[in-house]
C-alpha cells in the first residue's frame, strides 16, 4: 500500500508541476514524496525508513525521467540521513517536520540538478549549461531549490500527519511505536 | 561485527551509486532500467490523472468547435513544412559554379555522424554511386564518398570532410592579394585556436595570405582511379585564405576560413557523378514526415515530478527499435527527443527540457521572401516565466548584420529541426523567434506555435533500429 500511495502522490506532483507553464502553482510544488517520507520516518520503526525510502524511490523512478540511480542514491540517502536524526532528535513536531522536510526536498533538488547538468555537461562535451555573458541563465532560474522547500515545509505541516494515516499504512506505524 | 560489517558495505554500496548517478557507465544503467522495470508498470496505476486531463481539453475542444481550427492549423504549418523543404532542397543545388558537362548531381540527406570528420548520408535510390565521388553543398566543397553500403531500398554513403586529419585535396587562388595565381593543397584542420581553420599544405607562393579558394584536382597527379574522381568538384569553393593570429605573441598561422559549419551545418548535400558510370540518379524524394520509420507511441500517464524538467515516459524502447536522440513528433511539430531508451521504455525530453538539443535550421522571413539558414546545434536552458523556450545558439555561421536587414539587430524566423542526427528528420517545427545579427553565442527566445494541430494520442516517435538495419 506504501508503494501504491507513494505512485499516486508522485502523479498528483507530475500533475501540478506540469502546470508550471501555466502558472501557479507548477513553480511552487511541493516535493509530495518527500513530505510523504519524513511523516513516515517519524513513526515508522527505524528499520523500516530506508525500505520506505526504496519504495518511494521507485514510484518516482516509475514517473520521472531523472537517472534512476540518482533517484534511488536520493531517496536512500534521505531515508538513511532520516533514520540517524530520529535517533538524535523528535522529528514528529509540526515545525521541525516541516523544517527537515524543507530540508531534505532542497538537498535532493540540488542532487537532481548537480546529477543532470553534470550528465549534460559530459553528452556536450564540457560545455557548461550557461547563457551567455550578461543574460539571466535560464537554466538558474528554471530551478526553484528554494521555492520548492518551501512549498514542501508548508505541505509537510499541513499534510504530514494526514499522509502517515493514510489507509493501510497502520501495520508499519504499529511497529514503529 | 557483523552488524558493522554489513552497515559499512551498506554504505559503501550507496557510495558506488552516488558515484555512478554522477559518471553513468552503461552497463549498470541498463541493468537497473531492466530492474526497475516493475516500477514503470506501477505508474500506470495512476493513468486516471491522464484520463482528466484529456477529459477535460475534450470538453473544451469541443466548446470551442477547435477541432476545425486545429485541422486549419495543421495544414498551414505542413504547407510551411512543405516549403522549407523545397527551400532546402533548393539551397543545396550550385548557384554560382556552372556543373561541367556529364555530371549528374544526386541528392543525399546527413542522416548521422560517425565523428566530426565523417558523415553518413543516405540517397534514396540505388544510383550504383562509388568510391572517391565528390560531396558539395551549394557553392562549396564538402569531401569525398569513402565507403558505399547498398540497403534494400537506398544507398548509405560515409563521407570523409575535408577537416579529416588525411584529407587532401588540390586547390587554386586565381588571385591571392597581390593579383597573383596560387595553388595549394588543402585538408585536415589549421592549428588555430577558437575557429576552425582548413590546413593549407605546399602552397606554389609562400607570401600568399588573402584570396578565395577553389577546389583545383590535376588528373595528372590522382593517384588512383578514386583520386582523379575528385577534379569533378573543381571550381568549388574550399573558403578564404586568411593569415591569422593566434593570440598575443604567437605566429600568424595561414589557413582557409570555410564557408561551412561542417560540424553541424551539413544537411543535404549533392554528390557529384560521371553520367557514364552511375546509374541516373531517380528524382526521388521522400519527405521525412511521411516516411515509414514513424511509429505510433505512447506516453506513461504521470509527468515529470520536478518542476526544473520537461519529460515524460514513453511506452517503448530499445526493443521497439529507438535509441538515446530519437525525435518525437505531434502533427508537423516536434514534441521531444528520447533522452534514454530502456529496453521497453525510454525517457523523453521535451523542448523546454535543460539540456535539450537539437540540430535547427531556421527560414528566415525576408522581405525578399523566405530563405533557409543552417543554425547548426541548439542547447536548451530551459523555459522562461512566460513559457518561452531559452536555447543557447552559438552562431558559427552567424547572420551579416551588412547582409540583412541594415539598422535591425534581429530577423524574424521559424526554426525547425534539422538533420544530421540519428533519430532526427529534418522539417519538424520547433517555434518563431528573432534571430539576433552579428557573432554569436546567441540566445534565443523562441516561442511555441499556438493551438493544436493534433491530439496528444496521436504523438509519433521515430525509428532507429540498430545501426544500418532495415526499416520496420
Amino acid at each position: 500500500m506504501l508503494a501504491v500511495w507513494a505512485s499516486w502522490l508522485t502523479a498528483l506532483q507530475g500533475w501540478l508541476a506540469a502546470r508550471g507553464s501555466e502558472g501557479f502553482p507548477g513553480r511552487w510544488v511541493p516535493d509530495l514524496s518527500l513530505v510523504f517520507l519524513v511523516a513516515c520516518a517519524a513513526r515508522f520503526r527505524g528499520r523500516d525508513v530506508p525500505l520506505a525510502a526504496f519504495l518511494l524511490a521507485l514510484a518516482r523512478i516509475g514517473a520521472s525521467v531523472e537517472p534512476p540511480s540518482a533517484i534511488l542514491a536520493g531517496f536512500l540517502c534521505m531515508g538513511l540521513a532520516l533514520r540517524g536524526l530520529r535517533r538524535a532528535m523528535e522529528v514528529n513536531g509540526p515545525f521541525v517536520r516541516s523544517g527537515v522536510a524543507a530540508g531534505c526536498a532542497w538537498a535532493f533538488a540540488t542532487w537532481l540538478i548537480l546529477v543532470h547538468e553534470t550528465r549534460a555537461v559530459a553528452l556536450a562535451g564540457g560545455q557548461a549549461l550557461a547563457a551567455p555573458d550578461g543574460v539571466t541563465s535560464a537554466w538558474v532560474s528554471a530551478a526553484p531549490v528554494g521555492r520548492i522547500a518551501l512549498a514542501t515545509a508548508l505541505a509537510s505541516l499541513l499534510f504530514g500527519p494526514a499522509l502517515a494515516h493514510l489507509p493501510g499504512l497502520t501495520p508499519l506505524r504499529r511497529r514503529g511505536s | 561485527m557483523r552488524p558493522f560489517r554489513s552497515r559499512t558495505i551498506r554504505l559503501l554500496a550507496l557510495l558506488g551509486l552516488v558515484v555512478l548517478s554522477l559518471r553513468p557507465v552503461p552497463e549498470f544503467e541498463r541493468v537497473l532500467d531492466v530492474l526497475v522495470l516493475p516500477a514503470r508498470a506501477m505508474s500506470e496505476l495512476t493513468a486516471p490523472f491522464e484520463w482528466i486531463g484529456r477529459a477535460g481539453k475534450e470538453v473544451h475542444a469541443a466548446a470551442t468547435g477547435s477541432d476545425a481550427e486545429a485541422h486549419l492549423l495543421a495544414q498551414d504549418e505542413r504547407r510551411a513544412h512543405d516549403e522549407l523543404e523545397r527551400a532546402v532542397l533548393h539551397s543545396a543545388l550550385p548557384r554560382t559554379v556552372p556543373l561541367p558537362v556529364g555530371v549528374t548531381l544526386v541528392h543525399a540527406e546527413v542522416i548521422d555522424r560517425r565523428d566530426l570528420d565523417t558523415i553518413r548520408v543516405r540517397v534514396e535510390s540505388h544510383t550504383h554511386l562509388v568510391r572517391g565521388l565528390p560531396v558539395v553543398a551549394g557553392d562549396w566543397f564538402v569531401g569525398t564518398v569513402a565507403r558505399v553500403d547498398r540497403r534494400r531500398d537506398h544507398e548509405e554513403l560515409l563521407v570523409q570532410l575535408v577537416t579529416d586529419a588525411e584529407a587532401r585535396v588540390g586547390a587554386r587562388i586565381a588571385s591571392d592579394q597581390e593579383g597573383l595565381e596560387c595553388e595549394l593543397v588543402v585538408g585536415g584542420l589549421a592549428p588555430h585556436a577558437g575557429s576552425v581553420r582548413l590546413d593549407v599544405h605546399n602552397p606554389s607562393r609562400r607570401t600568399s595570405s588573402a584570396g578565395e579558394v577553389f577546389v583545383h584536382e590535376s588528373d595528372d597527379l590522382a593517384l588512383d582511379e578514386a583520386d582523379a574522381r575528385v577534379g569533378l568538384a573543381n571550381g568549388f569553393r574550399l573558403g578564404t585564405l586568411a593569415r591569422d593570429g593566434d593570440g598575443e605573441g604567437a605566429a600568424a598561422v595561414l589557413g582557409v576560413r570555410p564557408g561551412l559549419d561542417y560540424e553541424a551545418g551539413l544537411f543535404q548535400v549533392l554528390v557529384l557523378c560521371p553520367e557514364d558510370l552511375v546509374q541516373r540518379a531517380k528524382a526521388v524524394h521522400v519527405d521525412p514526415l511521411d516516411d515509414p520509420l514513424w511509429l505510433g507511441a505512447r506516453l506513461f500517464a504521470t509527468g515529470e515530478p520536478s518542476p526544473w524538467r520537461e519529460g515524460r515516459s514513453l511506452g517503448l524502447g530499445r526493443g521497439h527499435g529507438l535509441a538515446a536522440g530519437s525525435a518525437l513528433a505531434l502533427g508537423t511539430r516536434l514534441f521531444g527527443r528520447v533522452a534514454r531508451a530502456g529496453l521497453f521504455s525510454a525517457d523523453v525530453s521535451l523542448l523546454g527540457d535543460p539540456g535539450f538539443s537539437v540540430s535547427a535550421l531556421a527560414m528566415l522571413h525576408l522581405e525578399g521572401g523566405p530563405e533557409p539558414w543552417v543554425l547548426g546545434q541548439l542547447r536548451g536552458l530551459g523555459r522562461g516565466a512566460k513559457g518561452e523556450l531559452y536555447f543557447l545558439w552559438p552562431a558559427t555561421l552567424p547572420l551579416d548584420p551588412q547582409t540583412f536587414v541594415a539598422g535591425s539587430e534581429s530577423v524574424p524566423a521559424t526554426l525547425w529541426s534539422g538533420s544530421g542526427q540519428v533519430g532526427v528528420p529534418r522539417g519538424l517545427l520547433i517555434g518563431t523567434c528573432a534571430l539576433p545579427l552579428g557573432p554569436g553565442p546567441h540566445l534565443l527566445a523562441v516561442r511555441e506555435p499556438e493551438g493544436e494541430t493534433a491530439r496528444s494520442t496521436d504523438i509519433r516517435v521515430r525509428w532507429v533500429g540498430q545501426r544500418g538495419g532495415e526499416a520496420p
